[in-house]
């Protein structure tokens, strides 16, 4: 008797940690992959990967350093995760993240009020602009079925230049470098997001992101919408069977991603750059690596906190062992790029295992 | 006057040479819509190919060579991309956006690797592609900027649309590879084989984005820099579907694409901004493909585009 529940306890357990094997599936691959580039680079892979864990997050600095850097990630990934666990595959995540960038660094910069009506109304008006940045793409789908990757991958662009447009004509800091760098001026310092320690990079941005992680794990796990939108994913002729609108839930997927996406940028301005610069958020490519967290983690609010960390930890670690070794930091890249690739593959494993559903898994991501 | 006119041929000779190389890889991608695959990873197989141009280049100093080292290092990329999307069934979203990270970040890292710089990579041995010779054109001015510092390549590519329109509309292999996209499950059942063609037509994008890559690596300039294509693919995608993967409406886009990025680097933000200049296409695809959609939902046919 206690044999049979020790092994169903053994079964819970392995049931708990299934959603952890394809991911670690994955990273052994890009590892391997990654081992094999230093050693193309005549470097030792074990005291490269060394060097790269030390980096990441070996010290209070380089920890914070990290941390910092998946802030952004976290939110973008929360973003990514909301629009395609309901089927919505956009991947405008740097369009909503530009939108709300900008939106919040102009109100902050020029709305006379007092401080903390500035902060508010910012944030508010930043994180708003990018939803509904979000929405359009929406209601392209809804009206026109324009595929949601294709609009928000234009929208990525027009987004950019349009931005780019308002802030050479009307918002240039022209003191500072004679308005050569396309950048806003500075938000005031008091609403920035403060620092724990001066020495380090780290803000409480982070510390909202991780609120917003038990936010939207709760939205996701506990609600009807998290319940109607998980559905929605699953099976969209059952829903609408069962009553379950899923046009609306759609408009709520996305205006809810496009505001998570929005409060990424938002967060960079408040506690990296203080301002808006144009490029920066493109170079920085956190929406898309907040994309491939979402993926890594099969949209767990949960999962895509770590996972956002160690693919920070994977950037700030690359270019730690471009300082120590010969190998250039662009390892980063080529690990996060095999990780997603291998990642995408899963369905092939879940497929060989249970023939049924197949078809229905195959459409997930798909299009 | 006479200037006035020679502005015109020279905003139109830039026009074509910024519009061949998206051109080719726009064609890439109007093959893979047809097919329903939505190929978002041609901006890394340019890369690919743009980078493997100038190492082919480097070491053997012969222009085919380096030209058959992008195309194939491109196919190769591709061919991967393509099972990994067909036969492996990964969402073809993330592959493409992971083989455009991967290709980044492998063709800046090679770089450094091969010829130990870092951001460009340039050399006096390095060959750039034949120019077409236009001397006997010397008299008309006109005519002379016109047609002037074009590649074969270049005219190529038109040359290319039209032999597609041909293949895609009037032959039977054109007519199999069109009902993958309408109906795969269909054209399976009467022996067409699906995947074989859809991997095929992902092979053939990397093909072309191969040439779109050296284009850009060895056509008006001849060095590789790090992230040289910097969203051309996307760009080309956008072309076309704004083309709705139609080989000639995808010339049309194309050089819709080419002639607001001459603008905007021609006028420079005398009467016309810059920056609106180069978002005007992109919103123009969208408008575009709402028009087209909307027409087709109001006859009561079914959205194919994807």
């Amino acid at each position: 008797m206690k044999f049979k529940i020790k092994k169903m306890n053994y079964k819970q357990i392995l049931k708990y940690l299934k959603p952890l094997e394809q991911p670690i599936v994955a990273i052994s691959f890009a590892l391997v992959i990654g081992a094999i580039a230093m050693l193309l680079a005549k470097s030792n892979p074990l005291v490269v990967y060394g060097y790269m864990l030390k980096g990441a997050f070996g010290s209070k600095f380089y920890l914070s350093t990290t941390l910092a850097k998946a802030t952004p990630i976290i939110l973008a990934g929360l973003g990514a995760s909301i629009a395609w666990r309901s089927n919505c595959f956009g991947i405008g995540g740097e369009g909503q993240m530009i939108v709300g960038a900008f939106v919040a660094a102009i109100i902050a910069i020029y709305l006379p009020a007092p401080m903390w009506i500035k902060f508010v109304s910012s944030i508010v008006g930043g994180v708003v602009a990018g939803g509904g940045y979000s929405l359009i793409s929406a209601y392209l789908f809804d009206k026109f079925q324009m595929s949601l990757s294709i609009s928000t991958l234009m929208m990525n662009y027009a987004g950019r230049f349009i931005v780019l447009y308002f802030i050479v004509n009307f918002f240039l800091d022209t003191s500072s470098t004679g308005g050569k760098l396309q950048q806003t001026y500075k938000i005031p310092e008091e609403i920035r997001f403060p620092r724990l320690n001066e020495d380090y990079a780290l803000t409480i941005g982070f510390f909202i992101a991780v609120a917003v992680v038990i936010l939207v794990w709760f939205l996701m796990n506990k609600t009807k919408y998290g319940y109607e939108s998980k559905m929605v994913g699953y099976n969209l002729e059952f829903c609408r069977f069962g009553g379950i609108k899923a046009k609306k839930i759609m408009y709520l997927s996305l205006f809810i991603s496009g505001v998570l996406s929005a409060f990424a940028g938002v967060s960079e301005v408040y506690g990296t750059y203080f301002r808006y610069v144009s490029g920066s958020l493109v170079s920085g490519r956190s929406a898309w690596i907040g994309l491939n967290a979402a993926l890594i983690s099969a949209y767990n609010p949960i999962g895509v906190l770590v996972s956002s960390i160690i693919l920070a930890g994977i950037q700030t670690g690359g270019s730690a062992i471009s300082r120590f070794t010969t190998v250039p930091l662009e390892i980063s890249q080529i690990l996060q790029g095999c990780i997603t690739l291998f990642i995408s593959a899963k369905i092939v494993i879940k497929w060989r295992r249970k023939n049924t559903n197949s078809k229905k898994l195959n459409v997930k991501g798909g299009m | 006057m006479a200037l006035d006119i020679e502005f015109i041929a020279h905003i139109l000779n830039s026009t074509f040479r910024l519009m061949t190389p998206i051109l080719l890889v726009a064609l890439g991608s109007a093959v893979c819509n047809r097919v329903f695959i939505f190929n978002i990873g041609l901006e890394g197989m340019m890369l690919t190919g743009a980078f493997f141009a100038i190492v082919a280049n480097y070491y053997t100093g012969s222009v085919l060579i380096s030209l058959l080292a992008a195309m194939g290092s491109a196919m190769f990329v591709s061919w991967i991309a393509g099972i990994f999307m067909v036969k492996f069934k990964g969402a073809m979203l993330v592959v493409g956006i992971s083989v455009n990270v991967l290709m980044l970040g492998a063709t800046t890292f090679l770089m450094q690797l091969f010829f130990g710089v870092k951001g460009a990579f340039v050399h006096k041995d390095l060959v750039s592609l034949p120019k077409v010779n236009v001397e006997f054109l010397k008299g008309t001015k006109f005519f002379y900027t016109l047609f002037g510092s074009l590649t074969y390549l270049d005219y190529f590519a038109v040359i290319l649309a039209i032999i597609l329109y041909f293949y895609m509309f009037k032959t039977v292999s054109g007519f199999r590879l069109r009902s993958i996209g309408i109906n795969k499950e269909a054209a399976n059942s009467i022996g067409v084989d699906g995947d074989k063609i859809q991997i095929g037509a992902i092979v053939f994008s990397g093909l072309l984005s191969g040439l779109g890559g050296a284009l850009l690596s060895m056509g008006a300039v001849t060095m590789f820099v790090q992230n040289i294509t910097s969203g051309r693919g996307f760009m080309a995608m956008a072309a076309g579907s704004l083309g709705s993967a139609h080989p000639i409406g995808v010339v049309f886009a194309s050089t819709f694409f080419g002639l607001a990025q001459t603008l905007s680097n021609v006028l420079d933000n005398q009467f016309l901004s810059s920056e609106l200049m180069i978002a005007t296409p992109y919103v123009a695809t969208i408008v575009a493909l709402a028009i087209f959609n909307y027409s087709k939902i109001k006859k009561g046919g079914k959205i194919t585009n994807i």
